[in-house]
């Protein structure tokens, strides 16, 4: 396992390295300047070029390596758009926003989704079956701005029982997570629901069944841990997903989230924003997934097996 | 016989086809007393995994259940009983052990675990007691150095091993029945010969009924006090085993034993029963295994009329309308 766990963790920072490698071809790829505000009058060159050597941009080469430097040292730049802001800060006010957010709603998903698809298993073809797979297939198909405004309508409107557009309390968070937590809930409740039939037609369920255990100890001490293998490997992306922000959501309930400076980063052509928005989500993505694979070794003995990757 | 601690009659179960209910097992009817082995002995889709699951109850409800018969454990009708009442049965009084080792063990226990687990529900130990009676209970079954082994999963363990494992599962309860659906079918022959000496022995050991659903009649020679011989959800032929193996009078029976070969006529060619089994659902009319039958192919009774169960002075009962005594 520590072989396994050890080797895991050595790809990270190769992942990463490429990552920011193919992020960087495409930041600088793309047609723009970021020191040229849209519509307004061209910088004369020589300003340009003292900007660019101001944040160590002077051609992609350099850029490329400083950059790479300053990230060694955990140094994300400067944003070009926010004047005196440096990327730290502003993933320091925002990401524990969206991660606050992000994992509240990754639990919600968590809890709905494996209990309703547990029910939906246990009652194949039956009416909550069908109320299950309905709500999944609604929380896929409708999109998260009409789910938010529904939100907000019905709870400051209809029943005035929450602000609008406040951020602080822990109330504020109830409404964005519940919006973030539809489609990984979805997938979840379906993953769930798969296995678990899987799992409950399974011999070794007969097995327990066979020796007098009543149907609830069979579901939670046999069928449920085998059912949630497939849902774990989800997570790990699923999390790193949620709590990295979403645009809409922020946009809708007014969050001062991080997903909103992975838009804005690019339409303003913020190079060092997008760069750090990336990484920031990138390591989260990959560090889930270790983390993921460790848990998963916990639970399945089976994972040990295959030879040290 | 009154000293039969199962007794089954008239058992009849139905399964759901896309066209509605079939019945799959007609008329099923045994008795077993303790230290005895009945073999239930048939092809696949006879029947018999599906009245096996029957008596135990574990038919998936959405796609098979009992539609006539009692089950007496004990002189109480299982099937009579409530769910609630039929789980403090289930592994304590009456157990079952299945055909795959290799999938009827859960892959995220230890097999420890797995035999506590039987063993704390029959006898309401405490955990520690019920894991030093597990790695008692998995030495019995021959499995060596089992204080270690307890910790393995089974992945870690053979298909031999994971069937002494599936044995101990069901023993550590101390049931009077134990069913056992082709226990040895998936394991190699030396294995195969190991875990029957080992059912045997105990067998003697704990005075256990039990029930042996098998297609081997290998298996049936070696390890059946009586026989009942099951074709397409009916028991043709039911008696001592010895009889049956010796001198069986059902035409099925008769086929099935020139089926198997004999080292003494190396040079014949296998014989086979023509045509095929008949789908579930799907009998013929009458005996359902008139079209096979060189007695019954042509006559006007076997085509038309079910045989009614005929009992012969040996104790044995026939269901054939051309078995001569």
């Amino acid at each position: 396992m520590s072989h396994r766990l050890l080797s895991r963790l050595l790809q990270v920072p190769i992942v990463l390295f490429v990552i920011y490698t193919l992020t960087f071809v495409m930041v600088v790829a793309v047609p723009g300047n970021p020191f040229q505000r849209e519509g307004s009058r061209a910088l004369p060159p020589l300003l340009e070029q003292a900007l660019r050597q101001r944040y160590g941009m002077d051609d992609n080469w350099t850029f490329y390596w400083r950059y790479l430097g300053r990230l060694m040292h955990g140094d994300f730049g400067e944003s070009l758009q926010y004047e005196n802001w440096s990327c730290n800060e502003i993933i320091a006010a925002s990401l524990p926003v969206s991660a606050a957010i992000g994992l509240t709603a990754v639990l919600i998903a968590l809890v709905v989704g494996v209990g309703l698809g547990t029910l939906a298993a246990l009652r194949r073809g039956g009416l909550v079956d069908f109320a299950a797979i309905g709500l999944a297939v609604f929380s896929i198909s409708v999109p998260a701005f009409v789910v938010g405004a529904a939100l907000l309508i019905l709870f400051s409107v209809v029943f005035p029982i929450m602000p609008v557009g406040t951020w602080g309390g822990p109330l504020d968070l109830l409404r964005p997570a519940v919006t973030l937590s539809l489609v990984p809930m979805a997938y979840i409740l379906r993953l769930t629901r798969l296995s678990m039939t899987e799992v409950l037609d399974s011999d070794f369920i007969r097995t327990a069944r066979a020796k007098g255990l009543s149907e609830s100890a069979v579901i939670w001490r046999h069928a449920l841990r085998n059912a949630l293998l497939p849902v774990m490997s989800y997570l790990g992306p699923a999390t790193a997903a949620a709590m990295t922000g979403s645009f809409v959501v922020e946009r809708v309930f007014n969050v001062p989230g991080l997903g909103i400076h992975f838009v804005n980063g690019v339409l303003n052509r913020d190079q060092m924003l997008i760069l750090a928005t990336v990484l920031v989500y990138s390591t989260m993505l990959v560090t889930l997934n270790v983390l993921v694979d460790f848990v998963n070794g916990l639970i399945d003995p089976r994972v040990n097996l295959g030879a040290p990757a | 016989m009154s000293d039969r601690v199962l007794d089954v009659s008239n058992l009849g179960v139905a399964v759901r086809t896309p066209t509605g209910w079939r019945a799959v097992v007609h008329e099923v009817s045994f008795g077993l007393a303790p230290r005895q082995t009945l073999a239930l002995v048939g092809e696949s889709g006879s029947g018999k995994s599906i009245s096996a699951l029957a008596i135990m109850r574990l038919l998936n409800s959405r796609s098979a259940r009992t539609t006539s018969g009692t089950v007496e454990l004990d002189r109480v009708d299982l099937l009579a009983l409530p769910e609630r009442a039929m789980t403090r049965i289930r592994g304590r009084r009456v157990a079952m052990i299945f055909q795959e080792p290799m999938t009827a063990l859960n892959p995220l226990m230890t097999v420890g675990a797995q035999v506590a687990e039987s063993a704390e529900l029959a006898s309401g130990k405490s955990r520690a007691e019920a894991w030093s009676e597990a790695v008692r209970m998995l030495d019995r079954v021959g499995i060596a150095d089992a204080d270690r082994r307890a910790a393995s999963f089974p992945h870690e363990l053979s298909g031999g091993m994971r069937q002494r494992v599936m044995i101990a599962i069901a023993l550590v309860a101390r049931p009077a029945v134990l069913i056992a659906d082709e226990p040895t079918t998936a394991l190699d022959v030396t294995i195969q010969a190991q875990i029957l000496s080992l059912l045997q022995s105990l067998q003697e050991e704990t005075g256990l009924a039990l029930l042996l659903i098998t297609h081997d009649f290998g298996v049936v020679a070696r390890m059946a006090d009586q026989a009942a011989v099951i074709y397409a959800g009916r028991i043709v032929e039911r008696g001592a085993t010895d009889d049956i193996l010796e001198r069986p009078l059902h035409p099925y029976t008769r086929g099935l034993l020139a089926c198997i070969p004999s080292l003494e006529r190396p040079a014949a060619r296998l014989t086979v029963i023509p045509g095929t089994v008949p789908s579930a659902g799907d009998e013929p009319s009458g005996c359902a295994f008139h079209p096979r039958c060189e007695l019954g192919r042509d006559e006007a009774r076997c085509r038309d009329e079910v045989p009614a169960a005929g009992a012969f002075a040996d104790g044995r009962i026939v269901r054939c309308w051309k078995a001569e005594a």
